[in-house]
């Protein structure tokens, strides 16, 4: 994912040039990354999921609003991490939605179309308008189909393939340019003793 | 590196590179002998690794279609990835961990030790532990294994900290940083451990031995040596005498060519490897080459596996450093006063992220899943590695009307567990889970087998032909101038990963090649 959304943000929203959005990219990381109440609005016929301070933006090729909005919530119910801004959740919808567009029929998108059909159903009216409780039943009542199966499958690689994702779980990823874990902590832990050296020998440097 | 013509029947060719076919074909060109080596996969390098997790999945793994049938877990959870392994020069030398330990004297004669046990097809290896070895001892030398050639153990990463502390606590005596053939320090070339956690992804320091920085560019030294990258084998062929003539393989465009040879060695992996041999059926062979007993395909077998990840009290960030960064080895004896026959290795192991995602528990969602995953990077990891039962229904046929991008038909895995390996893997998850409550763990996580990382037995090898696929060379008992080179020989699995054992056989099986040919015999 990259983060450079000023712009298209500023395309949905007919933003004036003048007043493009002049974001500190620290503080942009840090407020936007997870800023919850992203929201979804069409403009010239084009979805886009936005960020809840603009600050980021997403178009979407095959969705409708009210599908990418659903997906969006759903993909959050699947795996809710409360220290996750809806970009990373935005970021699998997208790939959801180049996945169905990439179908050179349209059976993708309509399973995508008649699961959140099925879904509100299981709702009993709109998925988007239930509380937890309820979203994570009527997910519950469906997770047997293979719209369900469709979604839950890429969600779980998707969301979590992120690598600013993977610093919120502290876990580092890639140490290869930093030299090795090494240099940066593999054997840091200290709240239990030290294995002898006959188990454990010392760094042959 | 040579060129040898389509038409040179004086060349051994290999089928497959990774750690039994790699190897082989050095050993082969070292002592003379001319080495057409064909690759279904591409060629990377450390510079071209990648540590991504998925990235690199994508990079290494064999993806062509495979299905998953029978009981186990994987057959709903992956239908289409029975097994985790590699499709590129190397092999699953490329993904693997580097553990190399050597099977213990009763594992290579179970049937004697254990006796019959009702389901599972036990047999004796037709070789023992004496016969086997000076040929480990060369393996460990070769892969510059720890702790054996005056090689010191690898240092412990946090991982390693948490088993050891919990399993000395419960009295487990033999727990140590293991044996592995990664560098402690410089050697053969290649670099020291530099700790990346990225073992599974292929080794960006080369540290890890693998026969894409070893064995093949030794042998492409030789000057004996042709290896051709995606070269995809479809068929060995034979005469009307019954002996092989060459193999029939698909170049990266899809076009077919045949290079003929006077031996043929299979290394494809235990997939693979009896996929090629059904699939080469002839009206002289209508059950697939070197088939007569049936074994072919039967008998697999990815050992009892399982992982168990605790969420300790204090932060651990078990990724960094060594995947499999140490062992505990008083549970590997056969004892059936536990309930069940043979042992089982306890392992670290660490996945990042992305793979934490995908095999926790796989298809589970919803708050508690997210709870779990909200532990990371508390959390500590083990893999528990046993022996199996060889049962003659856990087999690898050819799909009866499916066939890949080629018109070869696609292989059907089916594995069940065998009431030995359920009652293993119990009590090897009580076990792990005590090793991580004597250190306080505050939630511990059974976490079902992955996609198979070993699998072996395919084309078992026995005294006789009527059942196994090979003898005690690996050559086939029905063609004399056909070999199996890889993990599909192993009669049974031990309680160890099997690498080790497989290039022991390889370093064995190119003596017995080379001697045959030089009398002229093969
Ligand atoms: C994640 C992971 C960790 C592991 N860790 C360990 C460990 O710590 N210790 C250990 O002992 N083992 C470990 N293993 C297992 C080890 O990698 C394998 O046992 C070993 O590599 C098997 O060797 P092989 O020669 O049988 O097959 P492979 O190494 O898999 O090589 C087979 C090769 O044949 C090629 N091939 C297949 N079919 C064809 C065809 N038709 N035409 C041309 N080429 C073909 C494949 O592309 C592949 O390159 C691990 C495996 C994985 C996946
Ligand atoms: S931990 Fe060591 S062996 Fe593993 S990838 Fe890193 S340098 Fe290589």
């Amino acid at each position: 994912m990259t983060i450079v959304f000023e712009r298209k943000a500023e395309r949905a929203l007919g933003v004036p040039r003048s007043e493009r959005l002049r974001l500190d990219r620290r503080r942009f990381l840090a407020s936007s990354l997870r800023a919850l109440g992203a929201y979804v609005v069409a403009a010239q016929g084009v979805t886009w999921i936005v960020g809840a301070d603009k600050a980021w933006a997403m178009e979407l090729d095959a969705f409708e609003p009210d599908l990418a909005e659903t997906l969006l919530q759903m993909t959050r119910a699947l795996y809710p991490h409360d220290f996750l801004g809806d970009v990373y959740y935005a970021k699998v919808v997208e790939d959801l939605d180049a996945e169905a567009s990439g179908f050179e029929d349209k059976s993708r998108l309509a399973l995508m179309r008649d699961g959140m059909a099925a879904l509100n159903e299981a709702a009993g009216g709109t998925f988007t308008s239930a509380d937890d409780a309820q979203k994570v039943e009527a997910l519950r009542k469906i997770q047997d189909t293979p719209f369900f199966q469709a979604v839950r499958s890429k969600t779980v690689v998707s969301l979590y393939n992120q690598s600013e994702v993977w610093t919120e779980f502290g876990y580092e990823g890639p140490v290869y340019e930093r030299g090795g874990y090494l240099f940066n902590g593999f054997n840091d832990l200290n709240w239990l003793p030290d294995p002898p050296a006959d188990a454990s020998p010392p760094v042959q440097i | 590196m040579a060129t040898f013509d389509k038409n040179d029947d004086n060349v051994v060719v290999i089928v497959g590179s990774g750690a039994g076919g790699g190897t082989l074909a050095h050993e082969l060109c070292s002592r003379g002998i001319d080495v057409v080596l064909l690759e279904a996969g591409a060629r990377q390098s450390i510079d071209s690794y990648v540590q991504d997790e998925w990235a690199s999945f994508g990079q290494l793994a064999w993806l062509e279609k495979r299905w998953s049938d029978g009981g186990w877990r994987i057959a709903t959870d992956f239908p289409n990835l029975p097994a985790w392994i590699c499709k590129t020069v190397g092999g699953t030398t490329t993904h693997w961990a580097g553990a190399s330990l050597r099977f213990q004297e009763h594992e290579f004669e179970i049937r004697t030790h254990y006796g019959e046990i009702e389901g599972a097809n036990l047999l004796d290896w037709p070789i023992t532990l004496a016969e086997m070895e000076p040929f480990y001892d060369r393996a460990e030398d070769k892969l510059g294994v720890t702790r054996t050639h005056g090689i010191p153990g690898l240092p412990g990463n946090n991982n390693f900290k948490v088993l050891y502390a919990g399993a000395t606590k419960i009295g487990y005596k033999t727990v140590h940083t293991g044996h592995m053939a990664i560098n402690s320090a410089f050697r053969d070339d290649r670099q020291m451990c530099h700790q990346m956690g990225f073992c599974f992804q292929g080794c960006k320091m080369g540290a890890k031995w693998s026969t894409l920085y070893s064995e093949i560019p030794k042998a492409e030294e030789t000057g004996r040596l042709e290896l051709r990258t995606e070269a995809y084998v479809l068929q060995i062929l034979h005469d009307d005498a019954g002996k092989v003539t060459g193999v029939l393989y698909a170049d990266k465009d899809g076009v077919q060519h045949e290079q003929k040879a006077r031996i043929v060695a299979v290394a494809g992996n235990s997939i693979e490897s009896p996929r090629l041999l059904l699939n080469s059926a002839s009206a002289k062979f209508p059950d697939g080459l070197a088939n007569s007993s049936g074994q072919v395909g039967r008998n697999y077998m990815r050992h009892t596996t399982g992982s168990v990840y605790a969420a300790m009290p204090e932060p651990v960030h078990m990724y960094r450093g060594t995947t499999m960064a140490g062992v505990v080895q008083d549970e590997a004896h056969h004892d059936t006063g536990r309930g069940f026959a043979g042992g089982y290795e306890i392992e670290t192991l660490s996945l990042g992220i992305p793979f934490m995602a995908a095999f926790l528990d796989p298809g589970a969602w919803g708050r508690d899943f997210a709870r779990k995953m909200e532990t990371y990077d508390h959390m500590a990891g083990m893999w528990i590695v046993g022996e199996d039962m060889p049962q003659e229904t856990n087999r690898v046929t050819l799909d009866p009307e499916e066939k890949d991008a080629h018109g070869m038909a696609v292989p059907r895995v089916a594995f069940t567990d065998h009431p030995n390996d359920a009652a293993m893997r119990e009590h090897a998850y009580g076990r792990g889970e005590a090793i991580y409550d004597a250190v306080g763990a505050k939630a511990v996580y059974r976490v079902p087998p992955y996609p198979s990382t070993h699998n072996l037995g395919t084309n078992r090898m026995s005294e006789n032909a009527r059942d196994g696929v090979v003898n005690k060379w690996g050559q086939t008992h029905d063609v004399p101038n056909l070999f199996v080179s890889d993990g599909s020989q192993f009669t049974t699995g031990g309680a160890e990963n099997p690498t080790l054992t497989i290039v022991a056989l390889a370093i064995r099986q190119a003596e017995h090649i080379a001697d045959r040919m030089s009398k002229n015999e093969i």
